[in-house]
């Protein structure tokens, strides 16, 4: 007796078995939209840090920039004046009095008052704090006085303009006193409490976090209730959750992915302008030809910037005419685009005696991250390019963390991606990139010049004075050029048809400016 | 005494391979942060101290449940894969349910119909389902099931049919390596002495094929269907991350990037152990289904 021939018991009870994995595969349910009112993030990166004066790096602004307000605020429009209505600063630059706005509430009810702005910038200057750019801090105030209860005085070692155009220093989150010393540093970090738009509901570690819209808040106060940020590590699953209506908005998406948004209909995108900018720098220890300018120019000729922004970013970026992008105070307007000219480029490393078998290490970088979008395809276009001129690159393989030791270590390899995620003040960018002792590069800028001019204008109370020296240093590097400038970048999100009207703020990649957003329902 | 042995191998193993991958401290600070900026978080971290000390550390607080705090999640790294495990075992299960319901009535029928159209047929499924990357295969499950036709949903845990597309991507996998071979096991007890006996004396074919040859072409079917059960952990590592599921493989493999030491050695001795147990029980069940088999000295 063959299988055909056995009891119907038995075969059937086989069939059914196999029929089971089939209906598991075929149940159909509708996927579920999320609820009126609330909103859904599907994000490549999520921190919950609930402390911010305790910020690790600046992705901690997620979390903080929902809960609490800074003595500025960043919005679409730029860095605005937040729990801090306006300031008067001293001729001499060395102090300057906030005026506190009035009648604000943190979210458990208690009062905001001066002591609280004290109490925060003590915290991050404490011997103790963890705060990643305590530093900067503590190099430049001396300490923080409560004159009223509406008045927060500055007392600074020295004039410190780069306070109001580096995000990392006015968007300092301010938290309460009362509640912080009541619960502890741990308990706080859990259960922040600030003055922001929206108040933290709950969260997962590693999951998701959930907010409520703040209704007594003094600013704008949010229009949707519920926003809920989930981490969603595969790009397609967050494609696929924007297209499907389950998100509303989808941030880390690029290439592809993206096109596919941009060609569907219901769906659009969104950019955060600015958020990155980037160049080419040399590590002269390792590829000492690169000291001849004209090496480096042969470089910039070389890179299809063009092709790179438009055809690997899908119009994420766009090529740089230095460091210092149009989102960065002291941006210099009308500064020419270095043209892709690989004949040129071929000419001009012959001209300085490169023989075309010429060995050059070349940092490629396995992983993409916020301020090095499309990464690794971007670099392999690069290491193309170079390698059509002429030149024998030698790929060096790191991942993130590979990469940061790497440039800490001051140790990058012959030809380098200089990237800022956060390229907002040109003093900051100087300071990473160019000065003497810069903390990134293998040191192979040694221009005095440079290091004057950046220790020149960190003095300089005057905005406007400083903002002509810092397009000053443009102007020069330009002439030297010391790095080739690469790609100015912006943050693109996704979002879906439920999403009427949102625009995320300027310069950060990690501020939503959620309270904006409007939805159609 | 063998299983201690092997956690604590395994526990050296872990600690030197993820101290050797990297530094967390270069990921968590931001790209401005000062040399001693730096050099502050390691210490706050405890990394700071030298490796047989942290060696040391690590394994007294384990043995006391302690498994350290996750550096990114600031959260106790025990607690957080007690929390992930239902998850995890929740989809283990039903994709090892899936896969046997399968796996053993096309394999078993691929032996009794060899080299039909069936048979054939069978083969390429296995060598598809052994081939196809999960996380390849998961996003066409997506792609199909949740956009083209909007049958379920992409991806999150919660809902019922949730856990039906990961379930499918780890279940075929499996299925495929357990279908083979049941085939294999099955063809060479069909042609074992008992079954023509078996048959010579009248016993019904289903009762040929289901208990005289199916219980004697058991052992191997269960060893790979053991062994499959470490290839869902494996698999459940890429397929949670792209169905969001939130289980152990999800955070081990966040871990991982993130060089978060402690919730990388926390999840690979979890999943350890979650091995050694499923190692033991197979081996009970041998000696159930084997009465050769016995572990009791005599």
């Amino acid at each position: 007796m063959k299988f055909e021939q056995m009891n119907a018991r038995p075969r059937a009870a086989l069939l059914a078995l196999a029929g089971l994995g089939l209906a598991l595969a075929a149940t159909t349910l509708p996927a579920q939209a999320q609820p009126k009112g609330s909103v859904l993030v599907a994000t490549s990166v999520l921190s919950q840090n609930g402390d911010p004066t305790a910020t690790i790096s600046t992705a901690d602004y997620m979390m903080a920039e929902l809960v609490f307000d800074g003595l500025l605020n960043l919005n679409e429009k730029g860095k605005v004046p937040g729990l801090a209505e306006s300031w008067v600063i001293s001729p001499d630059g060395k102090q300057i009095d906030f005026k506190l706005r009035k009648n604000v509430k943190f979210h458990n009810g208690d009062d905001f008052s001066a002591e609280d702005v004290k109490f925060t910038f003590e915290r991050i200057l404490a011997p103790d704090s963890t705060h990643s750019y305590r530093r900067g801090f503590q190099d430049s105030i001396e300490r923080v006085d409560v004159v009223d209860p509406h008045t927060a005085r500055f007392i600074l070692k020295n004039p410190w303009p780069a306070f109001f155009t580096t995000a990392r220093y006015a968007l300092a989150h301010i938290v309460p006193k009362k509640y912080y010393e009541q619960v502890g540093a741990k308990a706080f970090k859990e259960k922040p409490v600030g003055t922001g738009p929206f108040k933290l509901v709950d969260k997962k570690a590693g999951e998701w976090s959930k907010f409520e819209a703040n209704t007594g808040y003094w600013g704008r106060v949010p229009k949707v209730q519920f926003v809920t940020e989930r981490l969603v590590a595969e790009p397609f699953t967050r494609y696929a959750m924007i297209e499907k209506g389950e998100a509303d908005i989808a941030s880390g998406l690029t290439g592809a992915l993206l096109e596919k948004v941009r060609t569907n209909k219901d769906l659009r995108v969104i950019m955060s302008p600015y958020t990155g900018t980037s160049g080419i720098l040399f590590n002269k220890k390792e590829f000492p030809q690169a000291e001849d300018r004209r090496v480096r120019l042969a470089v910039a000729h070389a890179i299809n910037r063009k092709a790179i922004s438009e055809n690997i970013l899908g119009g994420v970026c766009e090529p740089a005419t230095s460091i210092i992008s149009p989102g960065t105070f002291g941006y210099l307007e009308g500064v020419p685009l270095i043209p892709y000219d690989p004949a040129k480029a071929k000419a001009l490393l012959k001209e300085a005696g490169v023989k075309p078998d010429t060995k050059v290490p070349f940092v490629y970088h396995t992983q993409a991250f916020a301020a090095l979008p499309g990464a690794p395809q971007v670099l392999e276009a690069v290491a193309g390019n170079l390698e059509a001129v002429g030149l024998t690159i030698e790929r060096k393989s790191v991942d993130t963390d590979a990469w940061m030791s790497m440039m800490r270590g001051h140790k990058a390899y012959g030809i380098f991606y200089a990237p800022s995620g956060t390229p907002d003040d040109g003093g900051e960018l100087i300071n990473t990139w160019f000065a003497l002792n810069s903390a990134w590069t293998p040191h192979s800028v040694q221009r005095p010049e440079y290091d004057a001019l950046f220790k020149q204008q960190q003095q300089l109370a005057d905005p406007e004075g400083r903002k002509k020296l810092l397009q000053k240093f443009v102007k020069m590097e330009q002439e030297n050029l010391e790095m080739v400038p690469f790609l100015w970048c912006s943050t693109p999100y996704a979002i879906g048809k439920r999403v009427k009207s949102w625009q995320p703020a300027m310069g950060s990649g990690y501020y939503l400016s959620l309270s904006n957003l409007e939805l159609n329902d | 005494m063998q299983a201690l042995l092997t956690m604590l191998l395994l526990s050296v193993i872990v600690f030197g391979l993820s101290r050797l991958s990297g530094d967390p401290v270069n990921l968590m600070a931001p790209m401005e942060a000062s040399a001693e900026d730096i050099e502050r978080i390691r210490a706050s971290l405890g990394l700071d101290k030298p490796l047989i000390v942290q060696y040391w550390y690590f394994v007294t607080n384990a043995l006391q449940g302690d498994f350290g705090r996750s550096i990114k999640w600031d959260r106790s790294a025990a607690e957080m894969l007690i929390e992930r495990f239902p998850a995890t075992l929740w989809l283990s299960l039903a994709s090892m349910l899936l896969g046997l319901a399968l796996a053993l009535p096309v394999g078993i029928y691929s032996a009794v119909k060899r080299d039909t159209w069936f048979d054939s047929a069978g083969k390429i499924v296995a060598l598809l389902g052994q081939s196809m990357p999960t996380f390849w295969f998961g996003i066409l499950l997506i792609l199909f099931f949740s956009l083209w036709f909007g049958l379920l949903p992409t991806s999150g845990y919660g809902l019922d049919e949730h856990i039906i597309l990961p379930t499918v991507t780890l279940g075929l996998f499996v299925a495929a390596a357990i279908m083979r071979v049941t085939r294999s096991a099955m063809l060479d007890a069909l042609e074992a002495d008992y079954v023509r006996t078996a048959r010579a004396k009248g016993v019904p074919e289903w009762r040929v094929i289901m208990v005289h040859a199916l219980k004697n072409g058991a052992i191997p079917i269960l060893t790979i269907t053991a062994l499959q059960a470490a290839t869902i952990l494996r698999g459940a590592v890429v397929t949670e991350t792209v169905f969001a599921w939130p289980g152990v493989g999800k955070i081990a493999i966040d871990a991982v990037y993130g060089r978060d030491f402690p919730l990388v050695q926390a999840s690979v001795l979890f999943m350890g152990v979650i091995f050694l147990v499923v190692n033991f029980v197979v081996d009970m069940l041998y000696v159930l289904l084997d009465p050769r088999i016995s572990y009791i000295k005599r």
